[in-house]
């Protein structure tokens, strides 16, 4: 037990109702990017929410920096050291980019104007904003809303990041983008990230948790994830029936996962068969959704 | 990368693009707190000025018209702007001594050549105080009125004086 | 023909220095306003420390944000520039809210004057100005940065108050205004307070639970559905009799102490739904 650890979850829990969201989550994460990696309904925006502090879990343990979200003042002082970017965050519209990030200074305690007024002006350079920062916000891209979203994440330097899926619905160049702005950000704290796309994780990670179904289906490196799909991968003409999951490349071959026959024609694991691997048929019934 | 010129920077500004308009502040804020700084021996105030101007320019750069120099257009800003410090203070350009007798150099010449012609040394002929309302009025910019204020005297006085330069001026042309 | 001439350094150190002599002087700056080459040539001739700290002056000036006219009443009032901040952003102190809830009250307050029928019409729909403003002052609706708010450190009941107080003192100043300049004093001017700040405590008390939008709907639809049948069965004076009044009064702090004694649930999000 290493309750000092940016993050100490061990078997956290949360339901809704009769529903159990999450369900006997158990992660430590120190410096660096965790990513948790899962399919849509998998619990990753409830749990995130929890270490997020935004929500109570049911049961099971959780410290964050060494305190317990569950005391109202230790709540607090996480709070002073937490950044969050949710899945879907909002804007008052007619704000310019400044006065968003300085009512959210506001509200992170920064009482002072001028040094608020600095600190402002410090993660607009940071997310490189500053060609727009007296737009107003309905004149903004998707993209510069992502990064300015992100930016409130960053106001006052905290300890702790929590992202809930940063990269969805931007464009390859702009996820490119966002990715190395994240992992700038890494350096001397802890990020935990959500997100449903595999390049993420194996670009940013330095620890991976694959949650489905509320459950933790695997905990470790990227490295260890991709090992554990040795010789589990093979092209084939068909789809193999003793395949856990199989689909049509490019070039009219089928990719199979799962236990290969004997004398199959095996590949070397990519990070997303070693994920399909663990979370099966419904992860990529969920992908072809999405 | 191509250099943006200073009316591409104006449009940036419109935009709420503060790197523009920090570019603008660095490519103009030298000459203007030199060209402040002959009206007003006070650097504090010359700074004060400053400051105004540029937040004036933030506030209605869409103002500008799009033709003409922007340097001109930021100068006429900047000299309102010292006028009202002035005002606030009751106080008024000074007449800012010059160095009498200075020879002038045969490129200096080529300058005043160039911005006045003979102008120029017919210019030099006036007294101090008929130059002081020709460069106000002509030079800065400034009406009557803002020309009296710069200088302290009533406008009608601004009038005569101009009148009484016009007319030695021409004298000296029909020469 | 300037573009070829351009001032030599000699000639820029002299005007910096201010030895040049007027007729001279004015003409460089003639020419500067015209040659980028020669505004670059005199950039040196200015302390750049100097210019770095008119900067700093430009740039705070610049980004503040504008206090809007609601702001800077409210700092009249002596509440603090950064609480002014975050009322300012509230959607339901905004100008156009307010003007929308200022007309559909000089129009209620208008009917009033005309009789009975006119001043039920005024007390049932009084009410509900200061509820809806509520609802709009926190939670999803009204705020669109409500989740990332409940992850800052500012207390959520702190905000919920604040924004509530600003809410009701406005509403109320805006509807007795708008009763006594249209329809003369009266008790329906003050007759609908009660009722107004039962209905506003228990629409928190529910919020907590509840979005606050749909409690305050599904509130707003009782309290005129009770209304109907008051008018119906012509008990209006019953309604906002002194009894009534006694109970709405009871209402409102039954709900107050439930919103205190369960403050500490405002911290985490409303539940809306699972995810």
């Amino acid at each position: 037990m290493t309750p000092q650890a940016a993050v100490y979850a061990d078997g956290v829990s949360k339901s809704f109702g009769r529903t159990p969201a999450v369900a006997g989550f158990s992660l430590t994460a120190e410096d660096g990017v965790t990513g948790l990696l899962g399919p849509n309904g998998a619990g990753k925006t409830t749990l995130l929410r929890c270490l997020a502090t935004v929500h109570a879990p049911d049961g099971g343990t959780l410290r964050l920096l060494g305190r317990d979200p569950g005391i109202a003042e230790q709540r607090r002082e996480i709070r002073r050291r937490l950044g969050y970017l949710p899945q879907e965050p909002g804007f008052q519209r007619g704000f310019t980019a400044f006065e968003f990030l300085d009512y959210i200074a506001i509200l992170k305690e920064m009482v002072d104007r001028r040094s608020r007024h600095d600190e402002v002006r410090r993660v607009i350079a940071e997310v490189g904003l500053e060609t727009v920062s007296g737009k107003t916000i309905r004149k903004l891209s998707g993209g510069m809303r992502r990064r300015l979203a992100l930016a409130q994440a960053l106001l006052g330097s905290p300890e702790l990041l929590i992202l809930d899926e940063p990269t969805v619905g931007l464009d390859p160049e702009q996820r490119l983008r966002f990715r190395e702005l994240i992992g700038r950000s890494g350096e001397g704290r802890a990020i935990i990230l959500s997100t449903h796309q595999t390049e993420d994780v194996a670009a940013l990670c330095s620890q991976v948790v694959v949650i489905s179904e509320g459950r933790t289906r695997y905990a470790g490196s990227p490295a260890e994830m991709v090992a554990r799909a040795a010789g589990r991968v093979w092209l084939d003409t068909r789809r193999d029936p003793s395949a856990a999951v199989a689909w049509r490349t490019g070039d009219g071959r089928y990719r199979n996962v799962g236990d290969a026959p004997a004398g199959a024609d095996l590949v070397e694991p990519s990070i997303e068969d070693a994920y399909l691997l663990l979370v099966g048929d419904r992860a990529l019934s969920l992908a072809d959704a999405s | 990368m191509t250099e943006r010129s200073d009316a591409q920077l104006i449009a940036a500004v419109v935009d709420g693009d503060r790197r523009a308009f920090e570019e603008l502040y660095h490519r103009h804020a030298p000459w203007l707190v030199l060209r402040f700084s002959r009206r007003c021996a006070n650097p504090a105030m010359v700074d004060e000025v400053l400051q105004d101007t540029f937040v004036a320019v933030w506030r209605s750069a869409r103002k500008w018209d799009g033709r003409g120099e922007v340097a001109a257009w930021l100068w006429g800003i900047g000299i309102r702007r010292l006028l009202d410090a002035f005002r606030h203070r009751g106080a008024v350009m000074e007449a800012v001594s010059e160095p009498s007798g200075t020879a002038i150099s045969a490129e200096e010449h080529v300058l005043l050549g160039v911005e006045y012609g003979d102008l120029g040394d017919a210019l030099r002929r006036l007294s101090p105080e008929l130059r002081a309302v020709v460069q106000a009025t002509v030079l800065d910019g400034l009406t009557t009125k803002e020309a009296g204020r710069l200088l302290g005297i009533p406008a009608g006085t601004v009038k005569t004086r101009m009148m009484r330069a016009r007319a030695l001026l021409r004298e000296e042309f029909v020469r | 023909m300037t573009t070829a001439w351009h001032l030599d350094q000699d000639l820029v150190r002299r005007y910096a220095a201010g030895a040049t002599d007027g007729v001279l002087a004015a003409s460089v700056e003639a020419h500067v306003v015209a040659c980028g080459e020669c505004r670059r040539r005199l950039a040196p001739a200015v302390d750049r420390g100097r210019l770095g700290t008119v900067w700093a002056g430009i740039a705070d000036t610049v980004d503040t944000p504008r206090a809007g006219g609601f702001e800077r009443l409210l700092h009249l009032v002596g509440i603090r520039p950064d609480t002014a901040r975050l009322l300012a952003a509230t959607p339901s102190l905004r100008a156009s809210w307010l003007g929308a809830v200022a007309a559909v009250l000089a129009f209620a307050a208008f009917a009033a004057g005309s009789g009975p029928h006119g001043q039920l019409l005024f007390l049932t729909v009084a009410p509900l100005a200061p509820v809806a403003g509520v609802a709009l002052a926190f939670g999803r609706a009204g705020d669109p940065t409500y989740e990332m708010a409940v992850a800052t450190p500012y207390s959520a009941f702190r905000l919920l108050m604040v924004r509530t107080v600003a809410v009701l003192a406005t509403t109320i100043a805006i509807a007795v205004t708008a009763a006594v300049v249209m329809a003369g004093p009266g008790w329906f001017a003050v007759a609908w307070l009660l009722p107004a700040l039962a209905l506003t405590a228990t629409t928190l008390a529910l919020a907590e639970r509840v979005e606050p939008v749909y409690a305050a709907a599904g509130l707003s639809i009782g309290w005129l559905t009770v209304a109907l049948t008051a008018w119906r069965a012509t008990a209006v004076p019953a309604l906002f009799g002194p009894a009534a009044q006694l109970a709405f009064l009871a209402v409102a702090m039954l709900a107050c102490v439930e919103v205190v004694r369960r403050r500490d649930r405002l911290a985490y999000l409303i539940v809306g739904g699972a995810s």
